[in-house]
This record gives C-alpha cells, sequence and structure tokens, in this order.
C-alpha cells in the first residue's frame, strides 16, 4: 500500500488559495479478472471542466476470492495522459508502496487512458485514489500563466552564477 | 472490504468484464470502456 505524504505541486496551492479550483481525490475499486486486457478512458464529464491529477495511491492488490496480497509483474497497468508517456505498471511493490506523483491534466476531449492487463490465473482486486485538482477551463488558463511567470521567474534567477549576479538582476528588475 | 457474493459484480466477473466501483460522489468523473468488456458501478 502507498506510504508517505501527498506532496502538493505548489502553483496548485495558489490556485486553490485563490478558489480558482477545488481539491479532492476519487476512490474506487478495480476487480481484475483472469485473461483480461482492456482499455478504459477516466475523464471529468463536464465539458468545461479540467481535472489535474497530481497523485495516485494505491491499496495493496489482493486475490479477490481468498484477500491475500497479490504482487505480479503479470498483473497491472498501462496507462498514459497529457504529458505523461505511455508506461507499463506492474503489481510489485515498487509501483504500490509510493504515492505514486503525477502532473496530469485530464479533460473529456483529451482523457487519462488506462489499459489493465491480467495474465494471472487470480481475480485481482485494487484500490486506487486519484488526488486531483479541478478547475473551469478559464481558470486552469489562468493557472497555467501564473505557471509560466512562476517558471520564467526562476530562469531568470538561474542565469546567476554567484549570489553577487542574482542580486544585481534583482536589482535591474526592481530598481535600487 | 469484500465485494465476494455480490450478485451484480459476480455476474459481470462470469462475463470476464473489468469491474469498476466508485462512490456516488465521484460522479462527475466518468470511467468508459467497451461495454462487453467493463462494467462500472457506482454505489452511494
Amino acid at each position: 500500500m502507498s506510504t508517505g505524504p501527498v506532496e502538493v505541486p505548489l502553483p496548485n496551492v495558489f490556485c486553490w488559495f485563490l478558489g480558482k479550483c477545488q481539491f479532492y481525490h476519487s476512490s474506487a475499486f478495480y476487480i481484475i479478472p483472469p485473461g483480461l486486457d482492456v482499455t478504459i478512458l477516466w475523464y471529468p464529464e463536464e465539458e468545461d471542466k479540467v481535472q489535474l491529477i497530481f497523485a495516485l495511491s494505491f491499496g495493496r492488490p489482493r486475490n479477490y476470492l481468498t484477500g491475500e496480497v497479490v504482487i505480479s509483474d503479470e498483473v497491472g497497468f498501462w496507462h498514459r495522459g497529457s504529458g505523461m508517456k505511455l508506461h507499463w505498471d506492474p503489481l510489485t511493490e515498487s509501483i504500490f508502496q509510493i504515492v505514486y506523483p503525477h502532473i496530469t491534466p485530464a479533460t473529456k476531449e483529451n482523457p487519462f487512458e488506462v489499459r489493465f492487463v491480467n495474465r494471472t490465473n487470480t481475480i485481482v482486486i485494487m484500490d486506487v485514489s486519484i488526488w486531483i485538482f479541478e478547475y473551469h477551463k478559464k481558470d486552469y488558463e489562468e493557472f497555467l500563466e501564473f505557471t509560466r511567470g512562476f517558471v520564467n521567474f526562476f530562469r531568470l534567477f538561474g542565469r546567476a552564477k554567484t549570489v553577487e549576479e542574482a542580486e544585481a538582476i534583482l536589482k535591474k528588475l526592481v530598481g535600487g | 472490504m469484500s465485494f465476494k457474493g455480490d450478485k451484480e459484480i459476480e455476474e459481470a466477473l462470469k462475463q470476464g468484464k473489468l469491474v469498476v466501483i466508485i462512490g456516488k460522489c465521484d460522479a462527475k468523473i466518468k470511467i468508459k470502456g467497451p461495454e462487453d468488456k467493463v462494467k462500472v458501478i457506482v454505489r452511494e
């Protein structure tokens, strides 16, 4: 099962503080029969919403019939989303024992895609929580603007090789 | 939590379907897959 804190990206805190987005998580059980290979799409039902996924956390995958923990690279899921390459997540300890960070926006037209595969002889049940900041699309654009400013600010200071150079950049910006 | 014995779930599993169980408060989230392979169940 996932352990450790869910770390919230700072720009999201800013938007939440301004009332520009709402935070929640969605928890679901997935029961995966043997031989299954299927892709599901996960997205906000409302067209004007963006759901920015910033973490996943997992319960222990278990045998549906006996409750025994299942650790296997023969069962798991492929997934991809905006800015996230398609990749395979086996139900092995290194996957489900961490809080799995993401920065993946999902919209109705650009959903989060998950392909479940089970090559074992076991019905596997797992619970997954998906941690989300949800925006109206216009507020998401504002969030991107803020993020761009945040990145550009630190890129500018990244040009300084010494504290003195950084001070000079700051003085040039604000005067004095 | 055990779902064993739940008729809706057992029937979907017999048909080899992925069963997804989400809470009603998650209803703003859409989970969609081919109907012959995925059963989404929204619970209170």
